[in-house]
């Protein structure tokens, strides 16, 4: 049976894929970051998954305003990554795993959790910046990734908790899923920033280390904070953090921390990643 | 007093608060935190980590988490310098604090168990509290004019048990008064509940609220404080079942304060929170009904044959979207405020951005008053401060 081995949370910050990207990874401005992750990277490779399902939004990139669905997961046997206006990133293409995609979409519309089903669509930074953070620059991504996007643009996004029975939901359809499969779930985006407006610029540390300290023992406190408690406290697009709980969902009650980085400033956002497993 | 040094492991409220007294009173303080963030004076030396602050501290104090108090006693033990006092000041029950006496007792280091006995931010270090172990007599010598403690005779984990016998009270008549005080409220009869516990506790309004409403302010900690009476309890062989259900009580509490306005019954009520949020424009279906050709005319520049079109007239391509004449020339003078109030949203205006190769600091200096290098500069020097940008009504907050 599949099972899920760990938890990540971590930023999506398109700077850091272009810091990759543009061999800037080793300049006074990113060097703190980068030299931070072959700890997070060398936990992953121990890990071994064979699939990742990776949470994240989708920036006006393969959907926009004529369309937005709350939950939607790509069953593609491969995504191309999108061009968000500067061109597609040269990167990998990403590698679906549909056989696990459609299992994780029939067992949680039986659930009654009725997800969108993308048969294509172009997976934006939003899904290809972790993968960076979490492999660096391989010639293939060496797992398959079902994306799993979220709207966190269009108000009302789902509220931190239906993100967290998102996650339990997935973490049932996965347990029943027959293949042996190592299965890790991360949910990306944030942390405090906010990219729009007088406010632009906000970064709050505090809220921050908070949130990571709550997951793995006082995740109530994040998984019931209320929207206007986020972009208040995190900033408009700290509100992407909602995408975390779909992975704290899917990890057991217990769960252990494995590795944590969190640095200001990357761009315009507080970077944050964090990795689990459960106890 | 002053010659001597103080290490404190663990900045969080009562630690930063401890740090800052002694230090700006002129005393040499060393701290550590894994994860600070609490302010500090300039003169507390922020160490590497729990052992590099200990090592010339002739007074160490353990202000950490309960969860994590054990670990850090281990950490340190081979740095600690001979004779230097060692004060377990958390909320722990008494085992907890005997089984750390049992780890530093490889070392010459005198233990000390020192309950707080009081909340810290109003009087900081001058907050009573309570010493116990064989050292106490001499540490409290070692303290005197600086720091208000009592000397409870007996061993170490008799003062936590002082302090937790009394949280049993305390705590818990909190937590009755407060479901009794919900319960009146909700029947209609609070006068009639209040004149209830007036005949206990005197006609006293202000206790009654201090209590319900200390016990919603403070409710994690008041969590952690009563399981670790429920410990004490239960190493005792006693019954747990109030003080079990005061935990409870609390936690609670604890997810009401975070989950208050999860459920909005009023929408318009939720519109007046986010109107309330500075310099923010949140996309509500107003904001999208307004913003929407807008928004997909900028959704059109993902593509390159519609860059190049947009790039040999300006104009003329904008006059293929449905926009008002007033968002049309808000794109055209990349008017990045403007097109926010007039429906935009960030993710889809930055596309113009992309377009003319600005980067999210050009367009964020711009939103607020900023060059690109002094909004850049506010970023690596840990962003726009949250504190006075919460809300409208109170820029203060």
């Amino acid at each position: 049976m599949a099972k899920i081995v760990g938890g990540i949370g971590c930023s999506h910050v398109p700077a850091v894929g272009a810091a990759s990207d543009h061999n800037k990874t080793q300049s006074g401005y990113w060097q703190p970051l980068f030299d931070a992750l072959p700890a997070a990277r060398k936990w992953i490779d121990d890990l071994a998954p064979d699939v990742i399902v990776l949470v994240y939004n989708d920036h006006a990139s393969a959907f926009s305003m004529q369309l937005i669905p709350t939950f939607a997961i790509g069953t593609a046997p491969v995504f191309k990554p999108a061009d968000e206006g500067y061109g597609p990133r040269e990167i990998p293409d990403v590698y679906g795993h549909p056989a696990l995609a459609w299992h994780i979409i029939e067992s949680c519309i039986y659930d009654e959790f009725d997800l969108t089903i993308a048969n294509e669509m172009d997976v934006d930074h939003g899904c290809t910046v972790p993968l960076t953070v979490f492999f660096a620059e391989p010639e293939a991504w060496p797992v398959k990734v079902i994306p799993l996007c979220v709207n966190v643009i269009q108000y009302p996004p789902p509220t931190a908790n239906r993100c967290f029975k998102l996650g339990q939901a997935i973490r049932k359809a996965v347990e029943s899923f027959p293949e042996d499969l190592r299965v890790v779930v991360a949910g990306t985006g944030g942390m405090s920033h906010q990219l729009q407006g007088e406010r632009a610029g906000v970064v709050n540390t505090e809220f921050d280390i908070n949130y990571l300290n709550n997951l793995s023992g006082n995740n109530d406190i994040n998984r019931y904070m209320s929207h206007v408690e986020y972009i208040r406290e995190a900033g408009s697009e700290g509100i992407e953090m909602v995408m975390w709980q779909i992975m704290r969902g899917a990890m057991e009650d217990k769960i252990v921390e494995k590795f944590r980085k969190y640095h200001v400033a990357s761009s315009n956002t507080a970077f944050g990643i964090i990795c689990f497993e459960n106890a | 007093m002053k010659e001597l040094k103080i290490a404190i492991l663990g900045l969080g409220e009562a630690g930063s608060h401890f740090a800052n007294d002694l230090a700006q009173s002129g005393i040499s303080v060393s701290g550590w935190d894994p994860e600070l963030t609490k302010q500090l004076d300039e003169k507390v030396i922020f160490a590497n980590s729990n052992s590099d602050a200990v090592k010339d501290a002739d007074i160490i104090f353990s202000t950490n988490l309960t969860s994590v108090s054990v670990e850090v006693a281990k950490e340190v033990l081979s740095c600690i310098k001979p004779n230097a006092f060692y004060c377990e000041m958390n909320t722990s029950a008494p085992n907890v604090k005997q089984k750390i006496q049992g780890i530093l007792q490889q070392t010459s280091c005198r233990m000390i168990d020192l309950a707080i006995m009081a909340p810290v931010p109003p009087t900081g270090i001058k907050t009573p509290m309570l010493a116990s172990g064989k050292h106490a007599t001499a540490f409290i010598e070692q303290v005197k004019g600086v720091l208000e403690v009592e000397y409870l005779e007996g061993k170490v984990g008799d003062a936590a048990q002082h302090k937790l016998l009394r949280s049993i009270v305390y705590k818990g008549f909190a937590a009755v008064i407060s479901e009794a005080v919900a319960a009146g409220q909700k029947l209609g009869l609070e006068g009639h509940i209040r004149s209830q516990i007036h005949s206990i506790i005197g006609e006293n309004d202000a206790l009654i609220d201090r209590f319900v409403e200390g016990s919603k302010k403070h409710a994690t900690r008041r969590m952690h404080e009563m399981e670790a009476v429920v410990e004490m309890l239960k190493a005792n062989e006693l019954k747990s079942t109030i003080s079990a259900a005061t935990v409870e009580h609390l936690r609670d509490l604890q997810s009401d304060k975070s989950s208050g306005s999860q459920m909005p019954t009023d929408l318009s009520e939720l519109r007046k929170a986010f109107a309330d949020i500075p310099g923010t424009y949140v996309m509500t279906p107003e904001h999208s009904t307004m913003g929407y050709h807008l928004n997909m005319f900028c959704m059109s520049l993902n593509q390159d044959k519609n860059r190049e079109e947009f790039r040999k007239d300006e104009r003329a391509y904008v006059d293929k979207y449905d926009m008002t004449e007033e968002q049309k020339q808000a794109v055209l003078n990349r008017g990045w405020l403007e097109l926010l109030r007039l429906g935009g949203n960030i993710y889809y205006t930055f596309k113009i951005a992309i377009f003319d190769r600005k980067s999210m600091q050009h367009v964020g200096g711009k939103m607020s008053g900023l060059t690109e290098s002094e909004f850049q500069e506010m970023m690596l020097s840990g962003g726009r401060s949250i504190i006075g940008n919460r809300s409208k009504q109170d820029r203060h907050s």
